[in-house]
């Protein structure tokens, strides 16, 4: 972690929404100020905003040191902190926002006198917090799921600003020994406006969390997630707090007019902004760190709950729907305890704990701390080339040619090794077949593989899948068009682009494939009667790649020329591949297999197929490999 | 209801897990990264998944020698803020290492390689 460059964020932050909470309460919630009380206030807004201003030449240099992964005095001798300034999306918000806050510093000697003033100075607080959304994560996606970020961040930092920033002000006025209805006016003014900044703040979170970490595992096993949770517990324990102001001690003041309640309401709203501030430390590293949803996932538990696990669709209906009850049966737990109703305790508790443990112990399967994780490389040949090498040095000898366990060295083997192209391998998660390959077998015959790079890892793996998808369409990958099972189309650099598509994936994105594997001169005649039928096809919607000197391509798609009954034979000179808009194989045609592709009428009614059963039989292919090791 | 919030929040990110990236890798490159072509290419282009900025994104191509093939114009487009581009000099066959150092418009930098041949 960054110290430096964390603590700066932490002080310009904590000054930023200070400085919004301060004019914000003097705007919104406002209450009689006597002259001392005013003093404080505006000592305060000062405080404020020296904190916000002061940091902001360093936090520049910081950033400019990150920026050019440079030493500091590097940075500064160097003046990357002025092209920093002047060249950079970072560098025109920074400017943006401290003119802001220089224009409001006026303001602050006149605060608590006119509320108009007041409201200006809040506004302009505010605004400067909000263009803070501009210098992180969210600003630099890309269309609608950038605009939907940046409207969350641009939220949540305000709301932060209006609650958070709020609490010190209302310290200060409520241990100032002024009239005490006045007071209550204030803390029941201030606890509404808190709920409202509370409901923003958690939806506004939930979409920055949505986007940034995006699922469980994330959650619970990347330092960005971990670091979140420390977050959201400090956030629950300030919530608890706000709860006990807003449902006892307000109305406590309320009732008994009581300075004993105002002084521990004061001592309270204290309270939260010290937890405040741990909140902000850690929004200030938060910035700095790979969101979760960038990083490979370290499982912590040995557990995880699977609904694929369930094969049965009664038991999987079955642990749904005890599922969904003992969350119901929570809820009513917690409002049980909360309205202190008798009844609703005894049902919520029955129903949590009488049906709670049954989804678990139906979908719980073992899990390994890698069950989450997923290749880093794209499924396409160069990866699969790789995998099939390293297959062959490591793996063969044992496992065998089509991974059924039947290698020249298993028979002395005190175990046998499992089918690696049965159906229980491919239900298992590609996680934790890597980490099987990564710590070894449990039965202490399959040996590690730790001393492969992670990536070749991920290679064998997606040689694996290939062959296993390849080896389940033995029987269905014909001349005539499948519907399933249709193996994934390995994806690869186009020899020549067609457009603005450079690869098989984005190719097969705007059309229909036809992928011929041509070898010369056997191949002209049918070369020729493709360019001749170029318009039709077009018509037809389908893209003809040709590859005629690609080994390393040619190799990989070999593995999908596989006949049942007949041994693996070495590579046609000729075939052809009819690719769907999803990213599958779906057809495959020799020279001699019928449908003959030689008739035009007959490869147009495999295209016609191919096209009308792919948005109804399949999903298409996502594209993987932007998750990065390490 | 309220109290059924997270229940509902943690479920919903369980069931919906996006994939969004928030410093910038590449996205695809032209020539595509570890690619082998024909004829040569003039320019070389990487498409990142952020916004870049454009004062310290750079790139450089060199050959198995080590010496560079690039015009050293590597620039971040003007109207694509994502796309890194660089002019290429007339390449014999070989192989390619391209360099990538980039910084997000977010200010996070990132940097890493590639190859490609020209056959």
């Amino acid at each position: 972690m960054d110290v430096p460059l964390v603590a700066a964020r932490a002080v310009h932050f904590a000054g930023a929404i200070s400085l919004t909470g301060v004019f914000g309460f003097a705007a919104l919630i406002g209450g009689r100020t006597s002259p001392r009380l005013r003093a404080r206030f505006a000592r305060l807004g000062w405080i404020s905003a020296a904190m916000a201003l002061l940091v902001v030449p360093p936090w520049l240099l910081f950033v400019a040191q990150n920026m050019s992964a440079d030493t500091l005095a590097a940075t500064i001798a160097s003046g990357t902190a002025r092209t920093v300034l002047i060249d950079t999306q970072f560098g025109h918000v920074v400017v943006l926002r401290v003119v802001l806050l220089l224009a409001l510093l006026p303001c602050i000697a006149w605060i608590g006198k006119r509320r108009s003033v007041d409201g200006i100075a809040a506004t302009l607080a505010a605004v400067s917090l909000a263009a803070v959304a501009w210098q992180g994560h969210a600003g630099a996606d890309f269309g609608w799921a950038g605009a939907i970020h940046l409207t969350a961040d641009v939220t949540h930092v305000i709301a932060a600003g209006l609650w958070l920033g709020a609490l010190l002000p209302l310290a200060l006025l409520l241990r100032d020994p002024s009239d005490i209805a006045d007071r209550y006016v204030v803390a029941r003014r201030f606890s509404s406006l808190g709920v409202i900044c509370v409901a923003a703040l958690l939806a506004s979170g939930a979409v920055n969390t949505w986007y940034l970490v995006g699922s469980l595992p994330a959650l619970l096993g990347t330092p960005y997630g971990q670091t979140l949770l420390a977050k959201l517990a400090l956030v629950a324990a300030l919530l608890m707090l706000a709860a006990i102001n807003r449902w006892h001690l307000v109305p406590q003041l309320a009732a008994m007019r009581d300075d004993r309640a105002a002084r521990r309401l004061a001592r309270h709203a204290a309270i939260e902004a010290v937890l405040g501030l741990g909140v902000i430390a850690i929004v200030a590293a938060l910035g700095t760190m790979v969101p979760a949803a960038h990083e490979q996932p370290w499982w912590p538990l040995p557990y995880r709950l699977s609904l694929a696990a369930v094969a049965a669709p009664s038991l999987r209906l079955q642990a749904m729907v005890t599922g969904i009850l003992a969350l119901l049966g929570l809820a009513l737990l917690i409002s049980g305890i909360w309205w202190r109703r008798l009844w609703a305790v005894v049902a919520g508790a029955a129903l949590f704990l009488g049906l709670g443990w049954r989804p678990i112990e139906l979908l719980a399967v073992a899990a390994t701390p890698t069950s989450y994780a997923v290749s880093p490389e794209p499924f396409a040949v160069p990866s699969i080339a790789d995998g099939s090498a390293l297959y062959q040095q490591h793996c063969v000898s044992c496992h065998g040619p089509d991974g059924e366990g039947d290698g020249p060295l298993a028979a002395k083997l005190p175990v046998m090794p499992p089918n690696l192209a049965s159906p229980q391998m491919a239900s298992r998660r590609p996680g934790d077949l890597f980490w099987s390959l990564t710590a070894g077998g449990s039965d202490g015959v399959m040996p590690s593989f730790a001393a492969l790079d992670p990536v070749q890892r991920w290679d064998l793996l997606d040689f694996l899948q290939a062959q296993r998808e390849a080896l389940a369409a033995t029987s269905t990958l014909i001349a005539g068009v499948t519907v399933a099972p249709a193996p994934r189309a390995p994806d690869f650099a186009l020899p020549v682009p067609q457009g603005d598509a450079g690869t098989l994936q984005a190719l097969r994105a705007q059309s229909t494939v036809l992928l011929v594997f041509a070898t010369l001169p056997q191949s002209q005649a049918r070369l020729d009667q493709l360019q001749s039928w170029r318009a039709a096809l077009g018509k037809a919607g389908v893209a003809l790649v040709t590859i005629e000197d690609a080994p390393g391509i040619r190799a990989v798609y070999a593995l999908y020329e596989r006949r049942p009954q007949v041994p693996p034979q070495p590579p046609a000179a000729h075939v052809e591949f009819l690719i769907d808009r999803a990213g599958y194989i779906r057809a495959r045609w020799r020279p001699g297999d019928t449908p003959d592709w030689t008739q035009l009428p007959a490869l147009q009614r495999e295209i016609a197929a191919t096209t009308q059963t792919t948005t109804t039989t399949f999903t298409p292919v996502i594209p993987t490999g932007h998750v990065h090791e390490g | 209801m309220r109290k059924l919030l997270l229940p509902i929040i943690v479920t919903v990110l369980l069931a919906f897990p996006l994939p969004v990236f928030a410093h910038a890798f590449p996205d695809h490159a032209q020539p595509a990264i570890g690619s082998t072509v024909a004829p040569a290419p003039a320019e070389l282009r990487i498409w990142f998944t952020q916004k870049l900025e454009p004062a310290f994104s750079h790139l450089d191509v060199r050959n198995a020698a080590g010496a560079q093939v690039d015009k050293g114009d590597a620039k971040v487009d003007a109207q694509d803020p994502s796309l890194l581009r660089v002019s290429l000099k007339p390449l014999p066959a070989g192989t390619y290492k391209v360099s990538w150092h980039v910084v997000s418009v977010d200010t996070h930098p990132t940097q890493g390689d590639f190859t490609f041949t020209v056959k």
